[in-house]
């Protein structure tokens, strides 16, 4: 009786183990899906299009390199980028930035002000892609 | 004892084999995922090479024709008060046909064969001045009919270039210069004037083809655009071209992309009635002539008009560039506005 009730006690907690052990994660890593964005800025931004490519979905990539292509002819600088996911689930994030892309062409400059836009992050296979933004009123570049 | 006992340890027992065995399924089933090979993007679609083009040797497409252009089967209507939305359908065969379906008139419908194309791959040997298609005539005539466009009014899609004060906007700002030039001359200025020198904001300095269709490069400095509205899309709507040059180029994508931005720019002017007027570039900062070769295909696949600015400079030295190899010398400059208000007066005159 007792031998018994220790190999019942022994399968439940190993059932047990191997049950917490397979489940996914419960508390997402906000970090991991920050620096995603954050890498995806300096692809943009030094027009690396295999990084841009990589940190990117690819049901989004048509309207990405609309932006990436828009920019061909500037030189771009990455400023004063600080990010913070604002929501996180299991496979989802949105992440927000202070800083901007400075726009430059001869003597006329331009910037994006990246506190404007709130960037939807999606988890694939243990990575973070770049899924889309959403973007407060009177989407346009502005002049510095 | 045991009739209690026995029973509910069964079922303890058989919950705990459920239990393992829950735990041992999904335990297999991440063994079996992490088996698989990370996904892949797709592969991007083939660009097509025109090496063997007008040849008589299998190419892309198998016939030595031009690829298969695939078009969707309406074009958007990008401002209400179009009233006639031109519906284009190209097909491929021995004798390429053109298909103009205009609506809510389906009555309208007439099937022309085309004229003879040019291959893309000599677009070098093109003339410099363009030729209009049938085509291109009864689109304007069916535009102009609905007004759906405004016989005085084009447009120029570019970059710093194509900027009124850098291209055209002489000719409206200065009546002096104009009363000096041909006769000819001199009526396209009148029968434009306005269209030279006004803000558009699909001319801009570093644009590309693909920041024409991108809405936060449209700087809007005339307040007329609507919020999220491209360059491309607001001057069409504002303005109402009845001829649109397409001076892009000299800030470029990737060859595919490439297309595929001019493609979109030539269906979203097509679908106003206006007509486009292809400009190949001066330069090669590409280094492998993909834009003017992408710009030539468009041409003819569209059946376009297409002013070979590039022969236009090309005798000249330094083939009319500046040492940057991208801006063009005062005599180049001289040469682009004049062949500019040539080829406006030739389509124009050709499209009445």
């Amino acid at each position: 009786m007792h031998s018994f009730r220790v190999g019942i006690s022994a399968l439940y907690l190993f059932s047990t183990l191997l049950l917490a052990a397979c489940a996914p994660d419960a508390t997402p890593d906000p970090a991991a899906a920050v620096q995603a964005l954050q890498k995806y800025f300096v692809a943009l931004t030094s027009k690396n299009e295999s990084d841009y490519t990589h940190s990117i979905c690819t049901d989004w990539e048509s309207q990405a390199f609309l932006e990436f292509d828009a920019y061909q002819g500037l030189e771009l600088k990455l400023t004063d980028l600080a990010c913070r996911a604002i929501t996180m689930q299991a496979d989802e994030a949105q992440v927000t930035c202070q800083g901007k892309i400075l726009l430059g062409y001869g003597n006329e400059n331009q910037e994006v002000d990246l506190s404007r836009r709130v960037y939807k992050l999606v988890s694939r296979d243990a990575s973070w892609q770049v899924c889309g933004y959403s973007e407060g009123a009177s989407a346009t570049l502005g002049n510095p | 004892m045991n009739q209690i006992m026995k029973p509910g340890l069964m079922i303890l027992g058989v919950l705990m084999l459920l239990l393992l065995a829950l735990a041992l399924t999904q335990l297999a089933s991440h063994a079996f995922d992490n088996a698989l090979p990370a996904p892949t993007r797709d592969a991007r679609l083939l660009t097509p090479t025109l090496k063997d083009m007008g040849s008589g040797q299998a190419g892309i497409g198998g016939t030595g024709a031009l690829p298969a252009t695939s078009l969707p089967a309406t074009l958007p209507n990008p401002s209400a008060t179009v009233l006639v939305t031109p519906t284009i359908i190209f097909t491929r065969g021995p004798s390429p046909t053109l298909t103009l379906v205009s609506t809510p008139l389906p009555t309208a419908t007439i099937t022309l064969t085309a004229i003879p194309m040019r291959s893309p791959e000599t677009w070098k040997q093109w003339p410099v001045m363009p030729t209009v298609s049938a085509e291109m005539r009864q689109l304007y005539q069916q535009a102009l009919a609905s007004g759906s466009i405004d016989i005085n009014a084009f447009s120029v899609f570019g970059d710093c270039q194509s900027e009124a004060e850098a291209f055209l906007g002489v000719f409206d700002t200065s009546p002096g210069l104009v009363e000096t030039m041909a006769t000819e001359l001199e009526e396209i200025v009148a029968q434009f004037q306005g269209s030279f020198s006004r803000y558009n904001p699909a001319a801009k300095s570093g644009s590309s083809a693909g920041s024409l269709l991108y809405a936060p490069w449209n700087d809007n400095k005339e307040g007329k655009c609507n919020s999220g509205e491209t360059p491309v899309d607001c001057e069409l709507r504002v303005h109402r071209p009845s001829i649109v040059l397409i001076h892009t180029g000299t800030h470029f994508e990737p060859e595919k992309r490439n297309y595929d931005y001019l493609s979109t720019i030539i269906q979203k002017v097509l679908a106003t009635g206006a007509v486009p007027v292809i400009v190949t570039k001066a330069d090669n900062l590409e280094l492998d002539e993909h834009v003017n070769r992408n710009l030539a295909l468009l041409a003819a696949q569209y059946r376009l008009p297409m002013w070979n600015f590039w022969a236009s400079v090309n005798y000249l030295p330094d083939e009319g560039l500046m040492p940057d190899k991208m801006h063009l010398t005062q005599t180049a400059s001289t040469v682009h506005q004049l062949d500019a208000l040539r080829t406006l007066g030739l389509v124009w005159r050709a499209l009445r």
